[in-house]
C-alpha cells in the first residue's frame, strides 16, 4: 500500500508536468529587429500590445528573426513551420516575401501581410492575406497625387538598394503619371543609404518642380536627401512614400520637413484618434514610437483572433472564414480584402509631418 | 492502517527515514537556497564593478573629449582647422550660425550625411541647440544626423555661432566592445525613453529596454535577450553623458553555478534516497525478511514442528546469529521438552491405557468417586450394571447411577461412601444386596469400597468394586437342586429297580399263568387284577425310574414334530373344548435321538397338567423351533448340555400360572400341589428325568395370571428318522439264546417267554456260569442276554469276557438301570441290542428277531 501511494503521487506529479496547458495558437512575427531601430521592435512590441489589451486570446508569440534577407527568412519561416507554427504576420520587405510566398501556397501556413507591396503577391489564390495596398494601388494614387500638383518637373529619386519595391514602383507610378502629360519625369536611380552626394547634387542641380524620393524602409536618410534638395530648390516638394515613416526623420529633414507629403494608407493621426492613441498607448507601453507597420500588425492580430474565436484555427478555415467575410472593423479602422486576400484602399497625403511625429 | 494493513516495521522505518530524508533535503534546499543568493549577490556586486569600471571609462572618454573640445576651442581660427583632425575623441565638429546651419565644418567623419548648411535646428538636435541653459553643454545621445546610429553632441555658444562637435561614439563603442566582449558585458547605451542608442552587442537584437521595469526593484528582474537571460545594471556617468548605461550581467555563470547546485541537490536526493532504498532493500532483505521468516517459523513451532534455521545462521549480524541461535535453541529445547512430554504422555497414556484394560478386563464392576462422592471412572463392567455410559456417568453423584437395594425388602439402601470419605477405612457390604441398574434391572453384587489415597497420601475419594453374583448363586441354587434330583433320582432309582425287578417277576409270571388252560375264570380274574396291579405298579416304578434316568431307553432316531401330532390327537379326544389346542412348528429340523414312548409321555404329562392349570378354558400351544444353544448357556446351564444345535419344544398354557416359590420344587418326586390321591407327584419328575435321559434341559417361565410355558432343549439328530411301523404280533424264531440274571424271576419269565417264542434257552446266575456255558457252546449260542446289574460279575465284565471268546457274539443287555451313554458304549464294543426291564414279550422278540436276522 505504501509503495502505491508512493506510485500515486509520482503518477500525479507526472501527470501534472505533463499537462498541456490551455490551447494556444502560436502566431509568428516574421520580422528584423535591429538595435538603434524601432522597425521590428515595433511589430514585436504590438503583440505584446495586444495581447495584453485581449488577454483572453489564445494567440501566443514566436518571432521569427528573418534579418530582411531572403534566405534567412526561408529558412527560419520553413522551420517554424516544421514546429508547428501555421500563422505568420510578416513585416520584411518585398524582396523577403517574395523569396517566401511558396511557403504560404499549400495551406500548411497561412501569412498576414503587413509590409510587403510588390505587385507579385496580388490577385494569388495562396493562402497570403495582406493587410496593405499592393504597390501598384499605392503608386497609382501617388501617381495622381503628384500628377495634380502644380509644375512639370517631377525629379524622382529612386532607392537601388530595393529594387523588388521601387523597380516596379516606378514603373507603374510612371504608368499612371502617363495619365498627366504635362509632367515632366526625370528619374536618378540611387542607393539612398549611402547618400552618394556627388551623384545627389548632380541630380539635384538639375532643375525641376518637384521631387519624389522613392525609397522605403524606414530609412531617415530620406531627411538628409530632402535638406540636399531644399538647398538647392527651396520650394520643390518632397513626396514620400508610406514606407519610410519614421519620427526620426525629422531630425534629418531640419528646416526640409514642411516641404515633405509622406503618403499613408492611414490617415494622419491627428485626424484619425485610434491611430493617436495606438501611438499614444504604445509609447506609453514601450517608450517610443512605433513603425506604421505596427498598425498593420495589430489588425492583422485582431482579424486572426475572430477567427480563431470562431471556432477556425486551421489555415484552410480562417482562409475560407476570411475570404467569406471580406470586411473586418478592426479597432485601427476597416479591412475590407477582395477574392484573393488583397486588399484595396483610398491614400492619404500627410504634409505636417513636424506634428505628425511629435 | 497508514498502510491499508498491519503496521510493518520495514514499511514504518521507510516512512520515517524518507521523512527525514526529506526534511535534510529540504534543509539542504534552504541552505543551498541562501548560498546560492549570497553567490548570486557576490557575483552580482563583483560584476557591477565591471559596469562601475564601464562607467568611470565613459566618463574617462567623455572627460577626454571634453578636454580635447575645450583644447579645440581655445585655439585661433587657423590653427583649429588644422588640428581638428588630430582630435580622436571627436568625430565632427562644425560651426553653426544662427540659423543652427553648419556655417563651417572643421571635421567631418567620413560617409557623413551632412554638408554645409545642412539644417541642425529640428528634432531633438533643434531642441539641444536652442536649449537656453549652459553656453558649454554636452547632448544626451541622440540619433545621429551622420549616420543611422547614436551619437553625442557637444556645443559651445560663442557670439559668431555655435561650435558643435560630435563625441566619436565609434572610438567609444569600439572601446567599450572591446571592454565588454573581454567582461562579457554586453553594454546599452539608453535614450531617455529607453531607446537602444547603442550597443557593444547589436546581435542581442535588443531595441528598447523599459528601465522602470527592471531599475530599483527589491527582486531581481532577469532580462531575456539572445536566447539568454541577463541581470540589467544600470548607471548614469555622471557629467555630460545624459544617457543611461545597461550592462546586462550575463546570468550564465549563475546558472551554471545555480545549475550545478541543482544537479548536486538532485544527486545528493537522489543519491540519498536511493541509499535510503538500498538501505530498506537490505535492511529487508538481510534483517526484516529474515526475522519475518522466523516468524513464520513460529506457528511450526507452535504446531510442534521443531525446525532449524539452518540456511539462516550465515546472516551478516551477529544479532541476527544470536537470535538464530537462540531461536533453535529454544526450538531444541521445546522439542526435548515435548519429545519428554509426549514420552511421559504415552507412559502415561499406556499406563491409562494399562489401567484401562485392567479396568475392562475385570470382571467385576469399578466405579470411583471424588470427594465429593461424583462419579469420576467406571469401567465396563460397571457400565453394563448400572446402565450408565462412563461419559454420562462422570460428574454424577454416586447415588444417582449406584443404586442398591435389599435383597429380601427390596429397599433401597445408602452405599458406604460417607463412611469411607470420613473415616477414610475400606468397607465390605454384606452379600444380600441388590444393584438396581438404569433400566431397573436388579443384580445381586457382592460389594467391597475402599478409600482412594493421592500420591500424598490424602484421601481423593472412594472406590467401589463389586462382583454381580446373581449368576452364581442362581446355578448354586440350581446345583443344590440339581443335586437334590440326583440324590432323589438315586433314591428312587434304587428302590424302582429292586420294585421293578419284583414287578417283573410278577407281570411274568402273570402272563405265564394266563396261558394256563388249567386256571379257572375267577382265577384268570384275579390273575388278571394281579397283573393290572402289577403294570400301574411298573408304570409308577417306570416313572421312578424315567426320573431316575434308569429306565428302559430305546435309542431312535424320531421325528418329535410327529409325537407331537400323536400328542395333540391323544388330547384332542379326552380334552373340554373350551381348551383351544395349538401347534406352532417353525422347526426345519426336528429329528432326535429317543425313547419316543417316554417322550410321548413326557408331552402328555407337560399337557396335561396345563389343561389342568385351565380350568375355564385357555389356549395350550406346543412349539417347536431350532435353537443354538452357546457354550454360556449351556456351561450356566444346570443339565449337562453340550454345545449345539437343540430342537425347542414348548408347550404353553394360559392358566393361572405356578407361583415363584413352587417353580423351584416342581420337579422333586411326589411334590404336588394336587389334592391327596389325585396325583402322584410323580409326572413333571419323569418328564424331568426323560429330559435329562435324552441330554435336554427343561425349564419353565410362569407367570400368576398369565400362563406358564415349559421349554424342553433336545439335542437334534442330522439323521433321518426311521419311520414309524407297527409291531404288535410276535414272530416265532429258532436258535440257542443264553440267558444270564442274578434275579430268578427275570431268568424264569425271561426263559418262558423265549422258550414260547421257538428258540432253545440256556440260562446262567451269573457272569461266571454264563462264560462257563457260553465257553463250551458259543458255537451253538446265537445271542446272549446279559443282565448288567449282577452279583459275581457284572454285565460289562461278562460282556467283555464273551467278547473275548468269541468276538463274533451276539449280546442283547437288559437292564432296569441302563443309562444311554452306557449302552451306547457298549454298543461300540459290539453289543446288537438293549432292552429296558420290564419288557414286553412283543418288544423282546422283536428285538431277537432283528438281531438274529443281520
Amino acid at each position: 500500500m505504501f509503495f502505491i501511494i508512493i506510485a500515486s503521487l509520482g503518477a500525479v506529479l507526472l501527470v501534472f508536468f505533463l499537462m498541456p496547458g490551455p490551447s494556444r495558437i502560436v502566431v509568428a512575427i516574421s520580422t528584423s529587429v535591429r538595435s538603434g531601430s524601432n522597425q521590428g521592435s515595433s511589430e514585436i512590441n504590438t503583440f505584446e500590445l495586444f495581447l495584453r489589451r485581449h488577454p483572453e486570446s489564445p494567440i501566443q508569440i514566436r518571432v521569427v528573426h528573418d534579418e530582411w534577407t531572403p534566405k534567412t527568412a526561408r529558412d527560419k519561416i520553413l522551420a517554424a513551420q516544421k514546429e508547428g507554427v501555421s500563422y505568420f504576420i510578416t513585416s520584411h520587405p518585398s524582396s523577403v516575401a517574395l523569396a517566401v510566398m511558396d511557403l504560404f501556397e499549400d495551406g500548411k501556413a497561412l501569412a498576414m501581410v503587413t509590409a510587403s507591396t510588390t505587385e507579385k503577391l496580388s490577385g494569388r489564390d495562396d493562402y497570403s492575406f495582406r493587410v496593405v495596398c499592393d504597390l501598384i494601388a499605392e503608386q497609382q494614387d501617388l501617381a495622381d497625387y503628384v500628377g495634380k500638383l502644380p509644375g512639370k518637373r517631377l525629379l524622382i529619386i529612386r532607392d537601388s538598394g530595393n529594387p523588388p519595391y521601387t523597380e516596379p514602383a516606378a514603373r507603374y507610378f510612371l504608368e499612371r503619371l502617363k495619365r498627366y502629360p504635362d509632367k515632366s519625369v526625370r528619374e536618378v536611380s540611387t542607393r539612398v543609404a549611402d547618400f552618394d552626394r556627388y551623384v545627389l547634387e548632380k541630380a539635384l542641380k538639375e532643375p525641376y518642380d518637384m521631387l519624389y524620393i522613392l525609397a522605403g524602409s524606414y530609412q531617415t536618410v530620406v531627411g538628409n536627401i530632402a535638406q540636399l534638395s531644399e538647398q538647392t530648390n527651396p520650394r520643390a516638394p518632397i513626396i514620400l512614400t508610406p514606407w519610410v515613416r519614421t519620427p526620426a526623420l525629422v531630425g534629418t529633414a531640419g528646416t526640409a520637413l514642411p516641404l515633405m507629403v509622406m503618403a499613408s494608407e492611414y490617415p494622419s493621426r491627428y485626424e484619425e484618434p485610434a491611430y493617436d492613441d495606438f501611438f499614444k498607448g504604445f509609447k506609453t507601453a514601450f517608450g517610443y514610437e512605433p513603425t506604421s507597420m505596427s498598425i498593420g500588425v495589430y489588425q492583422s492580430l485582431e482579424i486572426l483572433h475572430e477567427a480563431f474565436s470562431k471556432g477556425f484555427v486551421t489555415p484552410s478555415k480562417v482562409k475560407s472564414y476570411l475570404l467569406q467575410k471580406k470586411t473586418f472593423n478592426t479597432a485601427l479602422g476597416s479591412i475590407r480584402f477582395d477574392e484573393y486576400g488583397d486588399r484595396r484602399t483610398a491614400f492619404y497625403y500627410i504634409s505636417d509631418l513636424t506634428r505628425e511625429f511629435q | 492502517m497508514i498502510f491499508g494493513r498491519e503496521k510493518k516495521i520495514g514499511h514504518f522505518f521507510f516512512l520515517l527515514e524518507t521523512l527525514t530524508a526529506l526534511i535534510l533535503m529540504g534543509l539542504l534546499f534552504f541552505f543551498i537556497s541562501v548560498s546560492l543568493q549570497r553567490i548570486n549577490d557576490r557575483y552580482v556586486q563583483i560584476r557591477l564593478s565591471d559596469g562601475e569600471k564601464i562607467r568611470l571609462f565613459v566618463e574617462s572618454f567623455l572627460a577626454s573629449a571634453d578636454e580635447e573640445f575645450k583644447n579645440f576651442l581655445s585655439l585661433s581660427a587657423q590653427e583649429q582647422l588644422s588640428t581638428a583632425r588630430m582630435l580622436p575623441s571627436l568625430s565632427d565638429i562644425y560651426l553653426l550660425d544662427k540659423n543652427l546651419r553648419a556655417a563651417k565644418i572643421f571635421k567631418t567623419s567620413p560617409g557623413s550625411r551632412v554638408f554645409r548648411n545642412f539644417s541642425f535646428g529640428a528634432g531633438e538636435m533643434g531642441e539641444f541647440l536652442r536649449n537656453t541653459g549652459d553656453y558649454y553643454q554636452f547632448s544626451s545621445i541622440m540619433r545621429s544626423l551622420e549616420e543611422d546610429g547614436p551619437s553625442m553632441y557637444i556645443q559651445y555658444k560663442t557670439r559668431e555661432g555655435i561650435y558643435l562637435a560630435r563625441v566619436n561614439i565609434l572610438y567609444l563603442r569600439k572601446s567599450l566592445t572591446r571592454i565588454a566582449l573581454f567582461a562579457e558585458t554586453p553594454v546599452f547605451f539608453l535614450s531617455s525613453d529607453g531607446y537602444v542608442l547603442e550597443t557593444t552587442h547589436p546581435e542581442l537584437n535588443l531595441f528598447s529596454i523599459n528601465v522602470e521595469k527592471y531599475e530599483n526593484k527589491t527582486e531581481r528582474s532577469f532580462l531575456e535577450a539572445g536566447g539568454e537571460r541577463w541581470i540589467p545594471s544600470f548607471s548614469r556617468p555622471r557629467g555630460n553623458l545624459q544617457a543611461t548605461i545597461v550592462i546586462l550581467l550575463p546570468t550564465g555563470l549563475l546558472n551554471q553555478v545555480n545549475e550545478n547546485f541543482f544537479w548536486l541537490f538532485l544527486s545528493f536526493a537522489g543519491v540519498f534516497l536511493l541509499v535510503i532504498f538500498i538501505k530498506h532493500y537490505q535492511t529487508k532483505k538481510q534483517v526484516l525478511r529474515p526475522l519475518s521468516q522466523l516468524t513464520m517459523q513460529l506457528p511450526k513451532v507452535a504446531r510442534g514442528d521443531y525446525v532449524e534455521i539452518v540456511g539462516e545462521k550465515q546472516a551478516p549480524f551477529w544479532e541476527l546469529r544470536q537470535l538464530y541461535d537462540n531461536f533453535d535453541q529454544m526450538s531444541h529445547a521445546l522439542k526435548k521438552r515435548e519429545q519428554t512430554i509426549r514420552e511421559n504422555s504415552e507412559a502415561m497414556r499406556q499406563e491409562k491405557e494399562r489401567l484401562s484394560i485392567t479396568l475392562k478386563s475385570i470382571g467385576d464392576g469399578v466405579i470411583t468417586t471424588d470427594m465429593e462422592g461424583r462419579v469420576d471412572v467406571l469401567n465396563k463392567v460397571a457400565e453394563k450394571l448400572t446402565g450408565y455410559h462412563a461419559a454420562e456417568a462422570r460428574g454424577k453423584m454416586l447415588f444417582d447411577v449406584f443404586t442398591l437395594l435389599d435383597l429380601e425388602s427390596h429397599e433401597p439402601i445408602l452405599s458406604p461412601l460417607d463412611d469411607i470419605l470420613k473415616s477414610g477405612k475400606a468397607v465390605k457390604l454384606g452379600k444380600k444386596i441388590l444393584l438396581r441398574s438404569r433400566s431397573g434391572e436388579l443384580y445381586r453384587i457382592e460389594d467391597a469400597a475402599s478409600p482412594i489415597f493421592d500420591a500424598e497420601g490424602r484421601l481423593a475419594g472412594a472406590v467401589f468394586v463389586f462382583r454381580d453374583v446373581t449368576q452364581e448363586y442362581k446355578i448354586q441354587e440350581q446345583l443344590q437342586h440339581s443335586r437334590k434330583m440326583e440324590a432323589i433320582g438315586q433314591l428312587a432309582g434304587g428302590v424302582a429297580h429292586d420294585f421293578n425287578n419284583m414287578l417283573a417277576a410278577i407281570l411274568t409270571s402273570v402272563e405265564l399263568l394266563e396261558n394256563n388252560p388249567s386256571l379257572n375264570d375267577k382265577a384268570k380274574k384275579h390273575l388278571t387284577t394281579i397283573g393290572k396291579a402289577a403294570g400301574r405298579s411298573a408304570d409308577l416304578t417306570a416313572k421312578l425310574l424315567a426320573f431316575a434316568r434308569k429306565g428302559k431307553n430305546r435309542s431312535t432316531v424320531i421325528d418329535m414334530s410327529l409325537i407331537v401330532q400323536d400328542t395333540m390327537a391323544i388330547l384332542e379326544g379326552s380334552v373340554d373344548k373350551n381348551i383351544l389346542l395349538r401347534v406352532e412348528n417353525t422347526a426345519q429340523v426336528s429329528g432326535v435321538v429317543g425313547d419316543d414312548a417316554q417322550l410321548q409321555n413326557a408331552l402328555l404329562n407337560l399337557a396335561i397338567n396345563a389343561v389342568q392349570a385351565m380350568p375355564d378354558g385357555g389356549t395350550l400351544t406346543f412349539g417347536l423351533q431350532n435353537r443354538f444353544l452357546e457354550r454360556a448357556y449351556c456351561e450356566n446351564s444346570p443339565f449337562e448340555l453340550k454345545e449345539g444345535n437343540y430342537l425347542e419344544i414348548s408347550v404353553r398354557d394360559t392358566g393361572a400360572g405356578i407361583p415363584l416359590e413352587l417353580q423351584k420344587k416342581i420337579f422333586e418326586p411326589f411334590f404336588t400341589t394336587k389334592e391327596q390321591g389325585k396325583g402322584t407327584g410323580l409326572g413333571l419328575s419323569a418328564v424331568y428325568g426323560t429330559v435329562q435321559t435324552h441330554h435336554g434341559a427343561i425349564d419353565l417361565y410362569s407367570e400368576t395370571g398369565v400362563g406358564t410355558v415349559f421349554h424342553i432343549y433336545l439335542p437334534v439328530s442330522e439323521e433321518v428318522p426311521s419311520p414309524r411301523e407297527e409291531r404288535q404280533e410276535i414272530n416265532k424264531g429258532t436258535g440257542i439264546i443264553l440267558l444270564v440274571d442274578d434275579e430268578e424271576l427275570i431268568r424264569v419269565s425271561t426263559h418262558s417267554m423265549l422258550e414260547e417264542m421257538g428258540y432253545e434257552v440256556l440260562v446262567a446266575e451269573n457272569g461266571a456260569q454264563a462264560l462257563e456255558v457260553y465257553r463250551s457252546r458259543h458255537q451253538e449260542i446265537d445271542l446272549v442276554i446279559l443282565d448288567m446289574i449282577m452279583p459275581v460279575m457284572s454285565g460289562r465284565q461278562t460282556f467283555a469276557a464273551l467278547k473275548a471268546i468269541d468276538g463274533q457274539c451276539r449280546v442283547v443287555i437288559a437292564s432296569g438301570f441302563s443309562k444311554e451313554e452306557d449302552m451306547a458304549e457298549l454298543k461300540k464294543q459290539g453289543v446288537k441290542g438293549f432292552i429296558s426291564k420290564p419288557y414286553r414279550r412283543h418288544e423282546l422278540a422283536l428285538l431277537l428277531q432283528e438281531i438274529l436276522a443281520k
